[in-house]
Parts: C-alpha cells; sequence; structure tokens
C-alpha cells in the first residue's frame, strides 16, 4: 500500500471510529421492526423519502433488449406492435 | 460459545425472529452507518439510512438468501440508499458548508497537535465530500471499510476495472485537493509528484 493509500484510510477510518449512531438507536430499530410486524404502519416514522422500498433484487432478470423494440414498435404501429407484444 | 453465523441468523430471521435482527445489528451497524456517513456526509442521514438498512432486513428478510454472505447485501443496500437520499434531497452539497461545524462541534480545546490531526481528517473529508458520487462510495468502501477491489465490483455491481479506474480519478483528485490544502506531508506529497 502507499503512503498516501495508508494516509488517506488512517485518516477516514479515524473518522468512522469517532462516529457513531446515537444512543437508543438499536432499540429504535426494534420497535419500528415490531410496528412492521404488527402491521403498525403508521408507527414506523419512516421518512418520506425512504417509503419507497427500493430493495435490490437478486438475481432479476433484466429487461431483454427485444421487449423493449416491442414496445417501441407498439408505440409506433399500434396494430403491429400489439401482436408482437402478445 | 460461537455466536451464531449471518446465515441462521437471516433464517430466524425469517420466521420474525427480532432478537435475530439485534443480533445482526450488533454485528454489522458500525460498518452500515460508517458507510452511509462516508457517502452522505450528513451524520443526521447516515443515522435514518442506518435504520432503514435494518428495518429492511427485517420486512424482506424472505429476500436475502441465507446460502449468500450477508455483507455485500448490506453494503449495496446501504449504497443504493444513500444515492437516493442524496439524490431526492439533493442534500449532499452541505458538506461543502456544513461538516466542518460538525466537526468543530466536536472538537475539545487540547494541544496544537490535536488540532492540527483534525484540520487534517477534516480536510481529507471534504475533499471525499467534494468526489463525483461514483468515485466517492468506491472511496469509501475501499479505504474506510479495507474491502478488496473485487468485493466492491461485486457490490456495487460493476467491472473490476471499473473499480480501479474510479479509484485512480478519485486519488488524482484527492491528492490534488489536499495539495492544495498542504495537508499531506512533504514524503506522501513526493510519492505523487
Amino acid at each position: 500500500m502507499s503512503q498516501f493509500d495508508a494516509f488517506v484510510r488512517s485518516t477516514m477510518q479515524r473518522w468512522s471510529r469517532q462516529a457513531g449512531p446515537p444512543p437508543g438507536a438499536r432499540d429504535e430499530v426494534l420497535r419500528r421492526a415490531a410496528c412492521i410486524r404488527d402491521h403498525r404502519w403508521e408507527d414506523t416514522k419512516l421518512p418520506d423519502h425512504l417509503q419507497a422500498w427500493n430493495l435490490p433484487k437478486r438475481n432479476a432478470p433484466k429487461v431483454p433488449l427485444w421487449h423493449l423494440q416491442s414496445v417501441a414498435l407498439a408505440v409506433s404501429f399500434p396494430s403491429g406492435g400489439v401482436k408482437l407484444m402478445l | 460459545m460461537e455466536p451464531p453465523p449471518d446465515r441462521e441468523l437471516v433464517l430466524r430471521l425469517q420466521r420474525g425472529d427480532l432478537q435475530a435482527l439485534g443480533e445482526l445489528y450488533d454485528r454489522h451497524h458500525r460498518r452500515v452507518y460508517r458507510t452511509a456517513l462516508g457517502i452522505t456526509s450528513d451524520a443526521d442521514a447516515a443515522s435514518d439510512l442506518l435504520q432503514d438498512v435494518f428495518l429492511r432486513i427485517y420486512r424482506f428478510a424472505d429476500r436475502i438468501d441465507p446460502t449468500r454472505p450477508l455483507e455485500p447485501w448490506l453494503y449495496r443496500v446501504t449504497a443504493n440508499l444513500a444515492y437516493t437520499y442524496l439524490d431526492r434531497r439533493k442534500r449532499w452539497y452541505r458538506f461543502l458548508f456544513e461538516v466542518g461545524d460538525w466537526f468543530n462541534r466536536e472538537l475539545g480545546p487540547g494541544p496544537q497537535k490535536q488540532v492540527e490531526i483534525e484540520e487534517e481528517a477534516a480536510s481529507v473529508r471534504k475533499a471525499v465530500a467534494a468526489l463525483p458520487l461514483e468515485q466517492r462510495t468506491v472511496v469509501v468502501l475501499f479505504y474506510m471499510n479495507d474491502l478488496a477491489v473485487d468485493d466492491i465490483a461485486q457490490i456495487l455491481n460493476i467491472p473490476r476495472g471499473t473499480v480501479k479506474s474510479r479509484l485512480y480519478y478519485a486519488r488524482k483528485s484527492l491528492r490534488g485537493r489536499l495539495q492544495r490544502k498542504r495537508h499531506l506531508k512533504p514524503h506522501i506529497r513526493y510519492e505523487y509528484s
């Protein structure tokens, strides 16, 4: 490892050691998880910007290019395109 | 007694065991928090994201493959949520103005040397925060979390070469900024001159 790398690494790791979540964060996670378990969604206090639950899907199949092409065809040529998509 | 492996905790979590969530939190919350903090440069946001990551683990436990390591999944979710946060709130620029105050708040009166160390650290953090988001994420995972290039490639789902390239340009940018601030010691500056 270069000295520059070592310098940046030690500085950033010192930063991360100094920083930490506020006390009580663990209890709050468990409390909100219990709300989810009990379907008390209003009590989960999820911020608006985190409501989407856009979790990355593992091994999710990617949309094949031909599918996008058929959609484009459907837009351009409705009758032919619909048949293609079906 | 050996602590249960992540796999076992995930299986318990899939059965709705809240205690397993607590154990996973104890084991992984630091790396999740520091990753979120490194990317967002915002302690409040990092705390929110930490909560959200572990709530997602609970909420979507059935989607987690217990046969695979949990850590890459955690890093990926944390990075994705941090991106979403930055994108939606457009608050990433706050670092440039506020992080200095934030760290100064933590600084107590102390010897001059300590002040110098903190100034140096603040400069590194500002330089990291000024990196483009993609480079910053790689830097946080590489330097702060000590992850290997291959692991980062897997987490971010990008080629190994892309990770190396982002690291290369990030180093170049960091070096430039730190040199301008004169926070690089001569022997480190020399290394890149």
